[in-house]
């Protein structure tokens, strides 16, 4: 039985390349330079409410004492979250063989380094004193000595994460190398019209032949890079899934009810996923839109997406009802004055945004229908990642504001700086993923042909 | 197609294996009631997690679109065979209940004011309802699931593919729900005054590990009575990589639960680690994580023993024995019995469900064809080869 292959492009290579390398060889469009502006606006609020922060201190938030923790570790928790969709479709899809990941994993992975690189500013502030962040890393040291407590999740977040982030950065780049030599192979066509245009073309020129690493696709280069994809892929896989691990580890080591829960682990990973996911659903619906890339990121890749939101949605749902669950069966006061408290406490309100967003929305996704149209992929797409927001809400705010003794319960309100910073972080991540849909290919151009060809073999 | 035919030879083991079960039992009773009871309901459990596994692992390859797994899928199927048997088992345990469930007995209820607070919940009445309950959607969902996959050999095309995941997923729902329900009111109710969330996660991954290790060895069993002869070195290898991640997966999963709940050193879910870690129990700690996991995973990350049914097999027979270990652990551990708990009473548990299990699986796998013949990636899977 012969079926006709969905993902295959069906278009010569050279226009392959041209496709996907139009928006790096010609000016940017109108709406990149709004959507960019506008993202620079945001940057730069976060930028200037960080260093008001510095001269005014923390005061100017609105953590108080029971809540100690508030937005900032809320959007830590929900920005390393969004970071996990990249290195597992570049990785774990590929150890499994899911040819549909190709056009959409280079994005994800560049989402998924400035994803993590905004999650990182939030610690660094927090720490107190930014400037001596390197203290956070053991070493011998003249400080007294001075170390760390390796007995702190909050340190094993340091290990984790930093490894996380320089794997999955070693990955994107030996994945740009092929397409890197491509870019410098295609300049031979270019010819500067000025002299300003000839020296920047000589240092692009000179820039690109670097950073390919003297490239040159025999088949010998080629059997090594895929050797050296598998085992990359092999070593990243248990990474992707520590990274939330220990930041469910931030709260599931402690005592407060709501945040000790041994299922906190799986649980988080599995709420990264649907979150990452969501967030790379919206990334490509936009950039196959405004990059015409249609023929590349089909309606079967974004359905595939929906359907991994649709089972980690109800992987995380199965989570929130073995906590109730657990919580009824327990007997204990305390932990079941938690959950009750986020039903219907002060804060029950974000409690059912949550529960809307993260437990009904997905089921959307059931109905082919729907989750072939792109509008109800780029709505769910939204929601989902309100809803995750929102769930991370839920777990810091609500168990900290009512904790064991109600004398010191109070309520957290957020001020306007915290909601800067909030938006300001959308503006960092923004703007760093318009720099780079400008500056590198945003489709793996040496994969997507690979696999054309593979497609073309089978064909005969 | 050729059905297959259970071997005299293999069916005479099989009935051995479960006589030594039943002679074992019965001393047992003799002579420690009391434990034997606890083997009974590791029996129970055992099984259980065993044949759902099955149904589970066919779901997981249906709703995923698998190709390659197309020619093992009847016999995991089969595997839902066992099912009545581990209905009688529940059935003995309704009666034993009073040997096993502390919350079970009216004085120590009265005595203690946390049960009190919980008898809405746990007491014996609602407690059978809620098993029966269980039990009656795994046996039919799993029976109409099987059914509706078999129909697949006649109707062939007629019977659309959507069908079939549309109840896989159904299933899977149902399976993860009640699973997780039952993992509470058979297992952690043994020591009723301790909870955590994770632990119905926890018996899930001993359910994919105990399952996949009896997969394994079923397929190669067959193999050598010349039975399913569509499944190559290539569909063994995924079999070893699907066990693999399933060692791992416990281990994430079980480090979890463990370090979480000895960091945070809470007095009311503590003591759990703590009764299993003292004593006799320390070693059988200790011997249960290095051969549940270290040696396994260590073994498994060669591709040459994948490849190889003679060694995937010896593998595979350690990591059943283990799955059933860990059960041995969760139960025996709540009842704070006195002596090594591994012992001749439980290797004759455990000879018992190798047999009751495999004779269940077999007269069910020889009944249909072996493979299902109208699939429409059967093809596909006959073929298929691992990339690179």
């Amino acid at each position: 039985m012969v079926q006709e292959n969905a993902l295959r492009i069906g278009k010569p290579f050279a226009q392959i390349d041209g496709d996907i390398l139009r928006p790096l060889e010609s000016f940017p469009t109108k709406t990149w330079w709004i959507a960019f502006l506008i993202s620079a606006s945001a940057l730069a609020v976060f930028v200037g409410v960080l260093i008001y922060s510095f001269f005014k201190g923390l005061g100017i938030f609105g953590i108080n004492n029971p809540v100690g923790w508030g937005f900032y570790i809320i959007n830590f928790v929900f920005w390393v979250g969004i970071g996990h969709a990249g290195t597992l479709i570049s990785a774990i899809l590929y150890l499994f063989r899911q040819k549909w990941r190709t056009s959409i994993n280079r994005a994800s992975e560049a989402m998924t380094i400035f994803a993590v690189m905004t999650a990182a500013v939030f610690p660094l502030i927090h720490v107190g004193r930014p400037w001596f962040v390197y203290w956070i890393f053991p070493y011998p040291n003249e400080r007294g000595p001075v170390w760390v407590n390796f007995r702190s999740p909050l340190l094993w977040d340091v290990f984790a994460i930093s490894t996380y982030f320089i794997i999955s950065l070693v990955f994107w780049y030996m994945g740009l190398v092929p397409d890197f030599a491509t870019m410098r192979d295609r300049l031979d066509g270019f010819q500067a019209k000025t002299k300003i245009g000839q020296i920047l073309l000589d240092i692009r020129r000179f820039v690109l032949r670097v950073i390919s690493l003297g490239w040159v696709g025999s088949a010998k280069t080629w059997h090594h890079y895929e050797k050296m994809a598998l085992i990359l892929s092999a070593l990243a896989t248990p990474l992707v899934l520590s990274v939330h691990t220990i930041v469910s580890f931030d709260f599931a080591t402690s005592l407060i009810p709501g945040w000790h829960a041994t299922i906190f682990p799986p649980y988080f990973v599995a709420g990264a996923i649907y979150s990452g996911f969501a967030m790379v659903l919206t990334l490509m619906i936009i950039m196959r839109q405004a990059f015409k890339m249609e023929a590349y990121i089909t309606i079967k890749h974004l359905e595939n997406m929906g359907l991994v939101i649709l089972v980690t949605g109800m992987m995380v749902s199965f989570a929130y009802t073995m906590e109730f669950i657990m919580a009824a069966y327990s007997g204990s006061h305390n932990e079941q004055y938690v959950f009750l408290n986020r039903l219907k406490g002060p804060y029950a309100w974000a409690f059912w945004i949550m529960f809307f967003c993260n437990v009904i929305s997905p089921h959307f996704m059931w109905f082919k229908k729907l989750r072939t149209n792109i509008k109800v992929l780029f709505v769910i797409s939204i929601v989902v990642n309100v809803g995750m927001w929102f769930e991370r809400f839920v777990i810091v705010v609500t168990s900290l504001h009512r904790d064991y003794l109600p004398s010191s319960w109070d309520m957290y309100i957020p001020t306007i700086y915290d909601y800067a910073m909030l938006i300001g972080s959308f503006g960092l991540f923004f703007t760093m993923f318009l720099l780079f849909v400008r500056a590198f290919p945003s489709i793996a151009i040496a994969e997507v042909k690979a696999d054309e060809a593979g497609y073309e073999m089978a064909k005969h | 197609m050729e059905r297959f035919q259970i071997p005299a030879q293999v069916e005479k083991v099989l009935y051995g294996l479960i006589g030594v079960g039943l002679l074992s039992l019965l001393l047992g009773f003799i002579f420690d009631p009391h434990r034997s009871w606890a083997a009974l309901l590791v029996f129970t459990i055992f099984l259980l997690l065993l044949s759902l596994s099955g149904g589970f692992f066919a779901a997981v390859q249906l709703v995923s679109g698998a190709k390659w797994s197309v020619v093992i899928r009847r016999l995991s199927e089969a595997t839902l065979a066992a099912l009545p048997v581990v209905g009688l088992g529940l059935l003995a345990i309704f009666f034993g209940i009073h040997h096993l469930y502390e919350w079970s007995h009216a004085d120590t209820v009265a005595r203690d004011p946390l049960l009190q607070y919980k008898a809405g919940y746990l007491n014996v009445p609602f407690f059978i309802v809620r098993v029966i309950i269980y039990f009656l959607l795994w046996f039919f969902l799993g029976n109409y699931l099987r059914h509706l996959s078999l129909q697949q050999d006649t109707k062939g095309q007629d019977l659309p593919r959507s069908k079939l995941i549309a109840t896989s997923a159904v299933y899977l729902i149902v399976f993860a729900y009640t699973l997780a329900l039952a993992s509470l009111d058979l297992i952690m109710s043994l020591e009723p005054h301790w909870f955590t969330t994770m632990f119905p996660v926890y018996v899930f991954s001993g359910l994919a590990y105990s399952g996949t290790s009896a997969m394994i060895i079923l397929i190669i069993t067959i193999q050598k009575y010349g039975g399913l002869k569509d499944v190559t070195e290539e569909h063994l290898h995924d079999m070893g990589k699907w066990l693999f991640v399933f060692t791992t997966f416990w281990a994430y999963i079980a480090f979890s639960q463990h370090m979480l709940i000895w960091y945070a050193n809470l007095p009311e879910e503590t003591y759990y680690l703590e009764q299993r870690l003292k004593g006799v129990w320390g070693y059988f700690t200790a011997f249960f994580w290095i051969f549940h996991f270290v040696v396994p995973f260590a073994i498994l990350l060669q591709r040459d023993v994948k490849r190889n049914p003679r060694s995937l097999i010896k593998v595979a027979w350690l990591t059943l024995f283990m799955g059933f270990a860990d059960v041995v652990w969760m139960v025996y551990g709540g009842l704070s019995l006195p002596g090594f708990p591994l012992g001749i009473l439980e290797l004759g548990v455990f000879a018992g469900t190798v047999g009751v299990f495999g004779l269940m699986v077999l007269k069910s796998f020889a009944k249909y064809p072996q493979v299902p013949i109208g699939d429409p990636y059967l093809e596909e899977s006959r073929h298929f080869h691992q990339p690179i």
